[in-house]
């Protein structure tokens, strides 16, 4: 072994002599930091989710109530109509007003 | 994956749970896994990088790809290697590796060279901490990866088998690697050393 190369092992095992140095426990910035991004890392609550899945199927359905109510009433409007039309044609067919 | 007999956490129903969303595992996760990150990154810490900003960068990779984690490592090894490769990568992207010279080291490092190197049968704890300092520059000269696998072997005294736990590198790589490395330290210490005497070495 070159003179070089006992000398650089020399100082490699002294440096390796030297104590590591103390940890400590976590900064607390950093553990708050860490948390809080693993906070908005998460996926969102699937009650969210259905709240508003019920939420818009509630709102389609009265719509859907109204629209319903909408066209009975034309339908039976026009019903009573055409049944006074059919009452007065047979009446003037039978002769039946004076 | 293991218990820790010190703390007593069963770390795989932690892993589980934090899995789930549980921030109470998530949190004792990272206190678990705080002193193995921070020794890592203290160990390669790049020059203009502050260890803080590096080791929250190392648990978002850890948090973000915990559902990748099969289990068929122990999680430290996992960790290490994610905390390993995010220091190799800010150190690759820092690039600029001084040189050193002899007046770049403070007077206490200069006599503790004189006194290491000068004498065969030196043996000197007391001057472990200067003689630290001077092969962390020396290793700032070398690309990451040599520097990295120099600092296991020599400075934390692993063997190849541990270095490769450690990295994820295969055996022969590391065997390689870590000759070349060794090799430019040397080219590097040579330099130092002639400044200090250009007739000797």
């Amino acid at each position: 072994m070159k003179p070089i190369d006992k000398k650089l092992d020399r100082l490699l095992k002294t440096a390796a002599q030297a104590p590591p140095p103390p940890l400590e426990a976590p900064p607390f910035g950093l553990e708050t930091r860490v948390m809080a991004r693993w906070r908005t890392a998460q996926p969102e609550d699937d009650s969210v989710f259905v709240f508003a899945f019920f939420q818009r199927a509630m709102i389609a359905a009265g719509v859907a109530l109204l629209l319903s109510a909408a066209w009975s009433f034309t339908r039976s409007s026009g019903d009573a109509m055409a049944d006074e039309a059919a009452v007065s044609n047979y009446e003037l067919q039978a002769g039946l007003n004076p | 994956m293991s218990d820790t007999p010190e703390t007593g956490l069963d770390v795989a129903a932690c892993v589980e749970r934090a899995r789930q969303g549980d921030e109470d595992a998530a949190r004792a996760l990272f206190r678990h896994l705080y002193p193995l990150v921070a020794r890592v990154v203290r160990s390669h810490l790049p020059r203009r990088t502050s260890p803080e900003d590096l080791a929250q960068t190392v648990f978002m990779k850890v948090f973000a790809n915990l559902d990748k984690f099969s289990g068929t490592v122990p999680l430290e090894h996992w960790v290490s290697r994610i905390a390993v490769n995010t220091c190799l990568n800010q150190l690759a992207a820092e690039k600029v590796r001084p040189e050193l010279r002899w007046a770049d080291l403070s007077e206490e490092q200069a006599q503790t060279l004189e006194a290491v190197t000068s004498d065969p049968e030196a043996n000197e704890p007391s001057r472990s901490l200067a003689a630290r300092e001077i092969v962390e520059k020396l290793l700032e000269q070398l690309a990451p990866a040599e520097r990295l696998i120099l600092t296991l072997l020599h400075l934390e005294g692993r063997s190849v088998a541990e270095v490769s736990e450690a990295t994820g590198w295969n055996v022969p790589l590391i065997k390689v690697r870590g000759f070349r490395a060794r090799r430019k330290l040397r080219k590097h210490f040579e330099n130092l050393m002639g400044e200090k005497n250009p007739r000797a070495t």
